[in-house]
């Protein structure tokens, strides 16, 4: 296993895997195994403490237990989604059954694995995690410029733009806001600038990330 | 045919008052006069005398007399005896007129004939003589019949001879008296016939003591038969009964006889001449004559000896076995047995015997069906308790799943890793040890999940064994404790101090405990997390007894299930099959023991299995 894990990070900073597992020596076992693999491995043998750990921004993933005392995994999983930012979650089950993998699928798990599993089978799923949080990071970095460059915005150029998404013209924007069209036109162009974008089908796009 | 019935009815009318018209009349008294030429209470002349005098006065409706008179002429054969005894007679008898004479003996008969045409010329005579022989020399005379005795000798010898096989020669004993003698000669012209066969030796009429002499020093092939022994050669008369007593004892033979009067008497038997039945007889001729019947219209005729008779005493004396004995004889004098002495005490032994046997025999027959029937339930207990375990441990599947599934994964885990480990330049050797020590514990974790569980699902004959009951309820709980962690539960275990020894199958009671675990776990379930709680208390009761208490936190049993709860199919689950309490319940049975449940209002259930102390 020489794979590259530094999928969607800087070249410095090792992937930091999760391991969520109430068992000690699984949780060992597989620490074991991700290190030698290259990864930053941190265990929790209680879902709540990983519940507790202040939001990683590094590349990252977890592999969850299903089953455990004090909180199941999908019911972690729910909790992690709630709180936004959460990475992508790897389900390794003792005992694996259909309905309880489709739920955790439609929940956002990336994969869901029955134990024993192979190292192969686990080190891909967690590629496909970390791709997954590259480009969840990727989008979330973009939304985070925007918002800055919204929040660069006067009020004023603020509704302007809010109301030209919608896909108002000057002149309807000009009726709804009270002013002339010529003034909307000039706080749009301002606006524009400010954000960095041409058309207004960037602007659609834009709003759409900070939605 | 209607004149046939009517005569017939009148026939009979007329034998009904036949009886009533003699009635009627004043009864004559009849009398019978019985001349025996010896002693009267010898045992032959008391047998027929006896014969006569029941034959006559059973038969004859009216009053009847039988007078004995005895002339013995054996010990007294002198002319003038002879002479004065009639001048006697003709005195006795001058006024006094018998109906009918009866006489016996030869020369009996003779004087009784001289004395009738004295006194009594028209009274009709009946006789007896010793011998067809005898018979023929009676003079002719009118009014006159009788019958003659058969002894028969013959047939004596010949049953000796199937009796003592190997004999030759047969020895004839009789005495000098002149009866004896008739008697002899009646022997010795029979035995002519079997000459062929046998030679024949005659003692006759020697003193007692040489007699016996001579006896002793026959030959060993030969067989003696003894004829009459009244009076010796000296003149000495004897009771020929107790003569033959004498002989039969002291003699070193077996000896046979003819006459019924004798046997008993230490002989061995023979064909015996009844003189009672000749007794009988002469009373039949005489009631015919009494009734009317002109005498000489009855011819003589011979009087067949009796029967083949033997006395199974002297038998055994001599060392004959019965088996020699020819068909038809009887066997006399067969030494009572004890059924014969003591017949109600052995038949009430045996009944009683008979009685107790029958009763051990029913309850060992019940014994064995119950203990068929008891293996059975066992064994059927025993297949069903097995489906219940593997129904259990289904429930319990997902968990014992994960229970297994986390070691095998960390063993994949560490092994993977190791290898990765040993492939680095240089290789982490400490990080690789590591790894392999894991595997090792983990390994051995998995396989003692693998026992506990083997251990549960173990099928096979029912143990009998001492378990220690918070042992298994240990096991149990460290099977579920996965389980119940999963399911936010708590089981907490409060098990008695001191070892509590039961009997029965480990399994099966371990299949008990886990029963109630489960349920109980399912019991607390609908509980919010941190109240689900289920306690297993052991503990010893103060009879002895061992007590297991599953008690949960969950909402109780339902006032109208309590009742029902043990019940096969009874269930609350949507997925149950109502078996698994039931067969609880079968297995304490089974051991003796019982399984209640209670549900106090506002708590949980308790489950209650208690077991009897192994004696």
């Amino acid at each position: 296993m020489t794979q590259n894990p530094n999928v969607g990070g800087s070249a410095t900073q090792k992937p930091k895997v999760f391991l969520v597992d109430d068992d000690p020596s699984v949780l060992r076992a597989l620490g074991r195994l991700l290190r030698t693999s290259g990864f930053d491995v941190e265990s929790f043998d209680r879902p709540r403490a990983f519940l507790e750990r202040p939001r990683y921004d590094g590349p990252s993933c977890a592999i969850l237990d299903l089953r455990m005392p004090e909180l199941d995994g999908l019911a972690l999983l729910e909790k992690l989604s709630g709180a936004g930012g959460a990475p992508p979650v790897i389900f390794l089950t003792g005992h694996g059954d259909v309905p309880t993998a489709t739920r955790a699928m439609k929940d956002g798990a990336v994969d869901f694995l029955c134990k024993p599993v192979r190292a192969e089978e686990l080190l891909e799923a967690i590629e496909r995690a970390l791709v997954r949080d590259a480009e969840h990071r990727a989008r979330r970095a973009e939304q985070e410029a925007a918002r800055a460059r919204f929040d660069g915005l006067t009020p004023r150029e603020r509704e302007v733009c809010q109301l030209a998404a919608q896909g108002l013209g000057n002149k309807q924007i000009a009726d709804a806001l009270g002013t002339s069209e010529q003034t909307v036109k000039v706080q749009r162009m301002h606006a524009m600038k400010k954000l960095g974008i041409d058309s207004i089908l960037e602007l659609g796009r834009l709003f759409d990330r900070l939605r | 045919m209607r004149l046939a019935l009517l005569c017939i009815a009148f026939a009979l009318l007329a034998l009904l008052a036949a009886p009533d018209a003699a009635r009627a009349q004043p009864a004559p008294p009849k009398s019978v006069l019985l001349v025996l030429p010896e002693d009267p209470t010898y045992p032959a002349s008391a047998a027929l005398a006896q014969g006569l005098r029941s034959t006559v006065t059973a038969g004859w409706t009216g009053p009847v007399l039988v007078d004995v008179e005895h002339l013995d002429l054996s010990w007294i054969d002198l002319p003038r005896y002879q002479e004065q005894l009639r001048a006697f007679y003709l005195v006795k008898y001058g006024e006094r007129r018998p109906d009918v004479l009866v006489v016996c003996e030869r020369r009996a008969i003779g004087f009784l004939l001289d004395l009738r045409a004295a006194l009594w010329p028209d009274v009709p005579i009946i006789f007896a003589a010793e011998s067809e022989r005898a018979a023929a020399e009676i003079p002719k005379e009118p009014r006159m019949t009788g019958v003659w005795a058969q002894f028969n000798v013959r047939r004596t010898v010949e049953a000796a001879l199937e009796l003592l096989p190997e004999a030759r020669r047969v020895a004839v004993l009789s005495g000098a008296g002149g009866f004896d003698a008739s008697l002899r000669r009646n022997a010795v012209a029979q035995l002519e016939l079997l000459r062929d066969r046998l030679e024949t030796i005659e003692l006759t009429g020697l003193p007692i003591p040489e007699l016996l002499q001579e006896i002793n020093e026959l030959p060993a092939d030969t067989a003696v038969v003894y004829i009459l022994y009244s009076t010796d050669n000296q003149g000495r008369r004897y009771t020929p009964r107790d003569a033959l007593r004498v002989l039969a004892a002291e003699a070193r033979r077996p000896i046979f006889i003819t006459a019924e009067s004798h046997i008993g008497s230490g002989a061995v038997g023979g064909a015996l001449f009844d003189y009672e039945r000749m007794g009988r007889s002469l009373g039949a001729l005489t009631l015919r004559v009494l009734l009317g019947e002109p005498v000489e219209s009855i011819p003589p005729g011979p009087l067949d000896a009796g029967v083949l008779a033997f006395d199974a005493r002297a038998l055994e004396r001599w060392g004959i076995p019965e088996s020699r004995v020819p068909p038809g004889a009887e066997l006399r004098f067969r030494e009572p047995s004890l059924w014969k002495r003591h017949r109600e005490l052995v038949i009430a032994v045996a009944l009683a015997g008979a009685i107790l046997l029958a009763m051990v025999l029913v309850l060992l027959v019940e014994r064995r069906h119950r203990a068929h029937a008891e293996q059975e339930a066992r064994s059927a207990l025993g297949q069903l308790a097995h489906v219940n375990r593997i129904a259990a441990m289904n429930e319990l599947g997902s968990s014992i799943a994960h229970e297994l599934n986390q070691p095998l994964a960390a063993i994949m885990a560490n092994a993977e890793a190791a290898r990765d480990l040993l492939d680095r330049d240089p290789p982490d050797l400490a990080e690789v040890r590591a790894a392999l020590e894991d595997i090792v514990a983990d390994d051995q974790r998995a396989g003692e999940v693998i026992r506990r569980i083997r251990s549960l699902l173990r099928k096979g004959e029912p143990q009998d064994r001492l378990e220690e009951l918070s042992d298994l309820v240990r096991e149990v709980a460290r099977v579920v404790a996965n389980d119940a962690g999963l399911r936010g539960a708590v089981i907490s275990l409060e098990l008695a101090p001191e070892p509590l020894h039961v009997r029965g199958d480990g399994v099966q009671l371990q299949q008990v405990v886990l029963n109630l675990v489960i349920n109980a776990l399912d019991a607390v379930s609908s509980r919010p997390e941190g109240e689900r709680r289920v306690t297993l208390r052991t503990r010893e009761l103060e009879d002895g007894r061992a007590e297991l208490s599953v008690q949960d936190s969950g909402p109780g049993i339902a006032p109208e299930h309590i009742a029902h709860v043990f019940d096969a199919f009874f269930t609350t689950k949507p997925h149950g099959l109502g078996m698994g309490l039931s067969i609880c319940r079968s297995i304490a049975e089974a051991h003796w023991g019982a399984l209640a449940v209670e549900s106090p209002p506002g708590g949980g259930a308790v489950f209650r299995l208690t077991l009897p102390a192994p004696t």
